[in-house]
């Protein structure tokens, strides 16, 4: 099944006035599309999943599964799976039943509906608590029964909300490769709500950023990381997130272009340099990996006000006249707080975004 | 100064002391229980222990004479036709009002569950009966049931609904029921109000889930609405029919027990026992009968229906 979504628009009313939480956005999702929105608390992508599923009206707009126009059709007559962040199971019913309800409502005689949820819960490895109810599971066994439940129903797609954000970091790792392991199963499209871009970058064939009601950016996890079309998608996606100077140009010519940050020339390449013009104002940005560090050579200048360990290696906090600069260190670096450091920037991995409109505008040649 | 200080000081201990004292398991303990547990003896605990300790005498009402008689008053009574007449009324009574109760009750509780303009207000109205004392409700049915000029009658006569005037409270076929639905018209509410908080407690994630699984509307209030309501029906079924068993004060306003004894429940049967031929002995054996039967129930009712099982759905 595709989905296609056109102009959609949601608006709530509050005591306070008219709150657009959706404000016409159009994208379509392919058969078989592990697709993910991704995006701050309140920019509307729960919203739009839940247009989708039917339990929100749209205010206009269309939704079309297939080519078939859905916007009205009540949310149990879509065929669609969910999965939600406060897992929904039902507390009177039995794990079995609640695993094959999607059985019960097409009146499959019990016998059957019971040897599914046992397939289903042989998937998710829970068999054994088929006989409980879900007040007596953890949350990672109540979150595996939810989507047991969605196996059983065999939907046109799944559609899951958040459904990790309240599990401890392990088990976020092993059910999301559970959720990947029912998605790659059944080549239908699945889509996927969260605020976590790592998640989002780790799981999905597509993230559709959302801000503030509106999708800023639609694309592959790589095409995300490193062809960002704006400043938001390219400080939300990537962690630690991307740096950002403020500048203005002063040369461009060839492959090169001479951005003044802070009264200090850095020389840039660029893929295309007839991009900018002389004075414009822009906003370089460059990856915490693509920052280098050195007591006595670089282009800017910073004491450094923090280091910590992430995983492998190490994240320097630098303060300057430019701003704050995060920089990746190796773990066995020679470094410490309170030094004054030199800073040079990766001259051939940098992006140039418009200072005005935060739109990209050039970006260098090995990004 | 320092003499502030000291009485400061002082005055910080005699409190310190006094919290220590009032900490005390023991002093806590009886400080809290006492209360209640003294009203519950006075209240409760010594009029039921009385009753049934006079159960066993022949007593003058006006005498304060107590003969012991031993079960006496139990053999009179249990060969007597028109105390189980009496008691088959309490039961037709307490059954009739606690099915309609239910019914109407949960019905008003699933429609003001809904969202509308205006709910607020609606919730409001429908409470309102509740607060009416039932000897008013008893008048003002009295009143729009009355034979000659009552509102119902006129309504029902304008609309065809029936030939010419009723006398509902004065028939003997159409008293209880009348009865029946006069103490049901406010006891409802209660039903309402247990089912409403109930309803209202069942989180919309439930019905969202059921929906993306496929349920229609029926589908929903059965697999979720209904099991939700579980727990709160077994309460309320019990309390109502223990509660409609004991009716004496609407029975009294609509009809005394009459016309004939149609609407002499068991409690008007132990009253007029009591008062109108002052046969102490034999009401306080009426009392105790009819605490032990509903004693029986109740214990038979938990048995049965295991509310432990219920629980689960909270």
């Amino acid at each position: 099944m595709t989905i296609e979504v056109s102009s959609l628009r949601k608006e709530f009313s509050s005591p306070s006035g008219t709150i657009t939480a959706v404000d016409g956005i159009d994208f379509s999702i392919d058969e078989g599309d592990f697709f993910t929105f991704v995006g701050p608390s309140g920019c509307g992508k729960t919203t739009t999943l839940r247009c989708i599923a039917g339990l929100e009206t749209p205010t206009s707009g269309s939704i079309r599964f297939d080519g078939e126009d859905m916007t009205g059709k009540p949310a149990h007559k879509r065929n669609l799976a969910m999965m939600f962040q406060n897992i929904a199971l039902y507390p009177h019913m039995k794990v079995k039943e609640n695993i094959s309800y999607p059985l019960k409502v097409r009146n499959v005689p019990k016998q059957e509906r019971y040897e599914n949820a046992e397939e289903a819960a042989d998937i998710m490895q829970i068999r054994e608590l088929l006989e409980k109810y879900p007040g007596e599971l953890s949350g990672g066994q109540q979150q595996r029964a939810a989507l047991a439940r969605t196996i059983v129903h065999e939907p046109e797609a799944f559609l899951m909300d958040e459904p990790l954000s309240d599990l401890d970091a392990k088990l976020k790792v092993e059910i999301r490769k559970e959720i990947q392991r029912v998605h790659d199963r059944v080549e239908k499209p699945t889509i996927y709500v969260t605020h976590d871009q790592e998640e989002a970058m780790t799981m999905s064939d597509r993230i559709a950023v959302f801000n503030d009601g509106g999708i800023e950016q639609i694309g592959t996890p790589d095409e995300l990381y490193q062809r960002p079309t704006n400043r938001f998608v390219a400080n939300f996606i990537g962690n630690p997130s991307m740096n950002f100077f403020d500048g203005t140009v002063d040369r461009a010519s060839g492959e090169t272009v001479v951005v003044s940050v802070d009264g200090r020339d850095v020389e840039l390449r660029v893929v295309d340099s007839t991009a900018v013009g002389v004075g414009d104002e822009v906003t370089v940005g460059v990856r915490p990996e693509d920052v280098r560090l050195d007591r006595n050579d670089g282009d800017l200048e910073g004491e450094i006000t923090l280091i910590e360990r992430i995983g492998k290696q190490m994240l320097a906090t630098i303060e300057g006249p430019q701003g704050e600069v995060r920089v990746t260190l190796p773990a066995d670096n020679a470094y410490e707080k309170g030094e004054v450091i030199r800073l040079s920037i990766e001259t051939r991995a940098t992006h140039l975004f418009d200072s005005g409109s935060n739109d990209v505008v050039t970006r260098g040649p090995d990004v | 100064m320092s003499t502030i200080n000291k009485h400061g000081s002082r005055a910080r201990e005699l409190r310190d002391e006094a919290f220590e004292f009032l900490s005390k398991k023991k002093v806590l303990a009886a400080l809290t229980i006492l209360p209640p547990m003294l009203l519950f003896t006075f209240v409760n605990l010594v009029p039921i222990v009385g009753v049934i300790g006079a159960s066993f005498f022949s007593i003058n009402a006006f005498s304060n004479e107590w003969q012991w008689i031993g079960v006496a008053n139990f053999e009179t009574l249990l060969s007597s036709d028109s105390f189980y007449d009496a008691l088959s009324r309490s039961v037709v009574y307490a059954g009739g009002s606690v099915v309609i109760q239910v019914v109407f009750g949960t019905t008003l509780a699933l429609l003001l569950n809904r969202s509308f303009k205006f709910v607020n207000i609606a919730r409001t109205f429908a409470i309102l009966p509740y607060l009416i004392p039932n000897a008013v409700i008893g008048f003002m049915a009295l009143w729009m049931l009355n034979s000659q000029w009552g509102i119902v009658n006129q309504l029902a006569v304008q609309i065809g609904l029936i030939q010419g005037y009723v006398s509902f409270f004065g028939s003997q076929e159409s008293a209880m029921l009348a009865a029946i639905l006069t103490s049901s018209w406010k006891d409802s509410i209660f039903v309402t109000v247990m089912v409403l908080a109930r309803l209202q407690a069942i989180p919309e994630s439930f019905y969202e889930a059921a929906k993306m699984s496929g349920a229609t509307a029926y589908q929903r209030f059965r697999d979720i609405t209904l099991p939700n309501l579980k727990g709160v029906f077994f309460i309320v079924l019990l309390l109502r029919a223990v509660w409609m068993f004991n009716t004496f004060d609407y029975i009294w306003v609509l009809t005394q027990g009459g016309p004939r004894g149609a609407t002499t429940t068991a409690p008007i049967y132990a009253y007029n026992v009591a008062f109108g031929t002052s046969r102490l002995g034999i009401a306080a054996a009426v009392s105790t009968v009819l605490f032990l039967v509903l004693l029986v129930a109740a214990v038979l009712y938990f048995r049965i229906f295991e509310p432990s099982e219920e629980v689960r759905a909270e």
